[in-house]
């Protein structure tokens, strides 16, 4: 079967196995969907925890500024994800660059605001540490899983890069809740507790996303409405 | 030019359309717009590589990721970008796989090997235009060489019109100053 003969078959196999599909919303309109999830989740937290009457030191509005720079770096890493599940309309590198930057900003805050004494040993550092971690990447689960999800049903042609984009904006949107739900302000707890699960879970993320989010290239038609 | 314009703008529009009736089921104007693109593909991955048995094969390659991606396309918005950013993936996993980078792959480059244009300087020239930064290349080969109005090229590129106006400008100074020296 020469070229031509082996393309005109492709193309009758194509046709013969295509079905009206369900468009995928635009990544826009799906942006607002997981900010309207992760309004609610942060809502719930915030009222669980009575934040920010418990707290005189979340009342500052350097914390305000921080809560808010964190939730633009999210949602900003959130629709650079979902984009990245479209062909043609992945993010370049200077949006991703800029998206990363915003959320690293957010920890300059830190240098403002009052914090308290550092912990008296190493032992109590990691005693008081390792359930905020655990509860940071609990946090996150939500917003990732549900981003992930999106970025599978869509058609990321480079799915690495797209996990991890999936993954730094669902954790990070479980460092934003942990902010809300820790009182701790201590930068190296901070940086250790809360910001080290956020640098694992892009790093597990985008692992996930090699074959996770590649399925759809030996899908038939999983996307067809019958 | 104008003309030209307006009819390239028109077969754009038409693939939209037709790929937004493939969406809904319609399998006549799914079969018309395959068999549209397949040659749009198979020109575009001849600049990148060069055995034509390999474009073949990408060719139908891109088709297949076509059907399997057809949900995610927006009929509101020109198909070529979603179908050029298809088809880049395939060609730079192909050369990635080969071990070449895709910056450093072209046709013409292997008809220079057995093409001798008789004039030594102009063909050392064309090298050094073939050296350009990809990007830079690809934009000056669609305006310049293939002489697509700036939107088609954009279109054709995956970016932005201003993107390419710049990588275009680069381009042409580059070659400039090729030429001054």
């Amino acid at each position: 079967m020469d070229g031509r003969d082996s393309h005109e078959a492709l193309i009758d196999r194509l046709v013969a196995d295509a079905r009206p599909v369900r468009r995928r919303w635009s990544p826009r309109w799906r942006l607002v969907c997981w900010l309207g999830m992760l309004a609610l989740v942060i809502g719930a937290v915030a009222l669980r925890t009575a934040w920010p009457l418990r707290d005189p030191a979340s009342r500052s509005p350097l914390v305000a500024i921080e809560l808010v720079v964190l939730g633009s770096a999210a949602a900003a890493l959130a629709i650079l994800a979902l984009r990245a599940a479209v062909p043609g309309r992945e993010p370049g590198r200077p949006a991703v660059m800029v998206a990363a930057a915003l959320a690293m900003s957010s920890g300059l805050w830190w240098l403002g605001i009052e914090t308290p004494p550092a912990a008296a040993s190493l032992a109590s550092f990691v005693q008081q540490g390792v359930p905020c971690a655990l509860l940071t990447a609990t946090y996150a689960l939500l917003p990732t899983a549900a981003l992930l999800w999106a970025l599978r049903r869509g058609a990321p042609l480079q799915p690495v890069r797209a996990g991890a984009l999936g993954g730094a904006a669902g954790f990070l949107a479980g460092y934003l809740i942990m902010r809300i739900a820790c009182t701790n302000d201590d930068p190296a707890h901070l940086a250790t507790w809360h910001g080290l699960p956020v640098l694992l879970g892009i790093a597990a993320c985008a692992g996930a996303g090699s074959w996770w989010l590649s399925h759809w290239r030996g899908v038939r038609d999983e996307n067809a409405l019958v | 030019m104008t003309e030209d314009v307006e009819k390239a703008r028109e077969r754009s529009r038409r693939r939209a359309d037709l790929m937004r009736r493939a969406q809904d089921g319609d399998a006549e104007a799914y079969r018309l717009v395959l068999h549209d693109i397949g040659p749009v593909i198979t020109r575009w991955l001849r600049r990148w590589v060069a055995d034509p048995h390999d474009i073949d094969d990408l060719t139908q390659d891109a088709l297949m990721t076509v059907h399997r991606a057809r949900h995610t396309y927006d009929p509101s918005r020109p198909l070529e970008p979603w179908l050029f950013a298809i088809a880049r993936n395939l060609a730079a996993d192909h050369l990635r796989r080969r071990g070449m980078r895709l910056a450093r792959e072209s046709p013409v480059e292997a008809e220079l090997a057995t093409t001798d244009i008789g004039d030594g300087d102009a063909e050392r020239r064309l090298e050094e235009v073939l050296a350009l930064p990809a990007r830079q290349r690809e934009a000056f080969e669609l305006l310049k060489l293939e002489g697509l109005s700036v939107d088609e090229a954009a279109g054709r590129a995956g970016t932005t019109v201003g993107a390419l106006k710049v990588r275009a400008h680069r381009a042409y100074q580059a070659i400039k100053a090729l030429l001054q020296n």
